[in-house]
């Protein structure tokens, strides 16, 4: 029996101004657009450097290593850092 | 017919005949977010905590203490909106990687529905659904658990697995270990020899965890009941292309079609706190008629009720009532799931009450259950 199941529910508004809610999900949005690109340069240049032809099924099939993990881990707390601003900012009134 | 997946092999990295494919950009999406998630569980147990006691100049704040510091607080609003949008995109990116191969799973789904079957699904075309999963998209879940688009959809099962595997990454559970071991483990130390004949895993979703207790008991038969026909339909599917029996039905886990008495073993995983208090009494009392003599009912689930949790965490924990789409998360915490087993039946003196560290995760795994004397 077809069923058209329940969406999310409406979220709160996390600023007074909603305009900084929308910001933030503009900025994590565009945060994993990098990290799509950063993933296709890596792996386009570790097969280049094994001499290999970038296609679209190499660059799926590609396993990249902990040291690339790593640089996401790194992209991702960047990304973050502000949060820590505003924390010690907290902290020090 | 498919070599019988072992025990050992099934927790969060198995990879099996209905999982959808990572393409390079899904690869990206789905770590980003995975490293976003850690490093606001991160923020949330160390950054979040230190401002709640600042501002409430509390060294161990109460979770009202812990509310009124943290609300309105720019470093609070900061986490909320990037952790709530982290959520979102996690079901956006799941969604769009399974639609784009949605075509492929179906060719597997069919390919699996040509071969020689070991277990069996049933759908009731005259199911109600139960009044709080039409209403709830649990999670975020984009349709939540329920839904289904023709009969031979599975896309929920894909996406709950998918999301599940994800989301407990992203708080720190580790790959390698399952909500099913850890019942097992659990069991093996509380009631070692246990060999039950029938198994009954209520709410079974997406059967990775039935999956799990089939392959502990194999001389056992083991069932499932799920209230999301896609989510059975892919269960089944994906138990079969891993060589494991399973008997998959639509039936509510409130109140299910079985004889009495007719399990050695009952189970749940992250049941209890997605559904209202009335309903929580009416599994137990279930569970109790579903139990033979002798018989073993265990729930596991998350750890909110532990009696000495500190005062910030149970604010955070409450967070996700409002914010995360767990509206009986609260209701669930003030519940003593023991006094509704006794309620139901169970001898006050054979009923138990755990908490259990994780094997791979910062997390305490909740075990709450009894034993039918």
């Amino acid at each position: 029996m077809k069923v058209q199941g329940p969406q999310g529910a409406a979220k709160p508004q996390y600023f007074d101004d909603p305009a900084i809610d929308a910001l933030y999900r503009m900025v994590l949005v565009l945060g994993e657009e990098i990290a799509v690109l950063q993933e296709q340069v890596h792996a386009m240049t570790a097969l280049h450097a094994e001499g290999e032809s970038p296609t679209e099924q190499a660059l799926d099939a590609f396993h990249p290593d902990e040291a690339f993990d790593k640089l996401r881990q790194r992209f991702a707390e960047r990304l973050l850092e502000p949060v820590q601003h505003l924390i010690d900012r907290e902290l020090s009134t | 017919m498919a070599a019988r997946a072992q025990l050992s092999e099934i927790d969060r990295s198995l990879e099996h005949g209905l999982s959808p494919r990572q393409n390079c950009a899904d690869r990206g999406r789905q770590n980003f977010i995975f490293h976003v998630k850690r490093k606001l569980a991160a923020i949330n147990n160390q950054g979040l905590h230190t401002v709640a006691q600042h501002r409430s100049g509390v060294e161990d704040p109460t979770r009202e203490q812990s509310e009124e510091a943290l609300t309105g607080s720019a470093p609070f609003a900061a986490w909320s909106a990037l952790n709530i949008g982290a959520q979102r995109q996690m079901w956006v990116a799941l969604g769009d990687m399974i639609d784009r191969q949605y075509d492929d799973l179906e060719r597997r789904r069919q390919a699996l529905e040509t071969r020689s079957k070991q277990g069996s699904l049933e759908i009731d075309p005259a199911f109600e659904m139960p009044r709080y999963l039409l209403d709830y998209a649990f999670h975020g879940q984009p349709g939540g658990y329920i839904d289904n688009r023709g009969d031979t959809d599975i896309r929920a099962g894909v996406l709950q697995e998918a999301g599940g595997a994800l989301y407990s990454r992203g708080i720190g559970s580790g790959l390698r270990d399952s909500k099913a071991q850890a019942v097992l483990r659990y069991l093996n130390e509380q009631f070692p020899g246990l060999s039950p004949k029938r198994i009954l895993d209520l709410a079974c979703g997406h059967g990775s965890q039935t999956c799990g207790y089939a392959a502990a008991f194999p001389e056992a038969e083991t069932h499932g009941v799920d209230a999301g026909e896609a989510l059975l339909r892919f269960a089944h599917y994906k138990s079969e292309s891993l060589g494991i029996p399973l008997h998959l039905h639509q039936q509510d886990a409130a109140r299910t079609g079985f004889e009495d008495g007719s399990f050695d073993l009952v189970v749940s995983n992250i049941l209890l706190h997605e559904v209202p208090t009335d309903v929580l009494e009416q599994i137990m009392v279930e569970c109790w008629r579903l139990l033979a003599p002798g018989g073993v009912v265990i729930h596991q689930d998350v750890p909110t009720q532990k009696p000495d949790m500190p005062g910030f965490r149970k604010f955070m924990a409450m967070w996700q009532t409002e914010h995360n789409d767990e509206p009986y998360w609260e209701r669930f915490c003030n519940t003593s799931v023991p006094e509704a087993l006794i309620a139901a039946g169970f001898n006050r003196a054979h009923t138990f009450e755990d908490y259990v560290p994780q094997l791979a995760g910062p997390l305490l795994w909740y075990f709450v259950g009894a034993q039918k004397v």
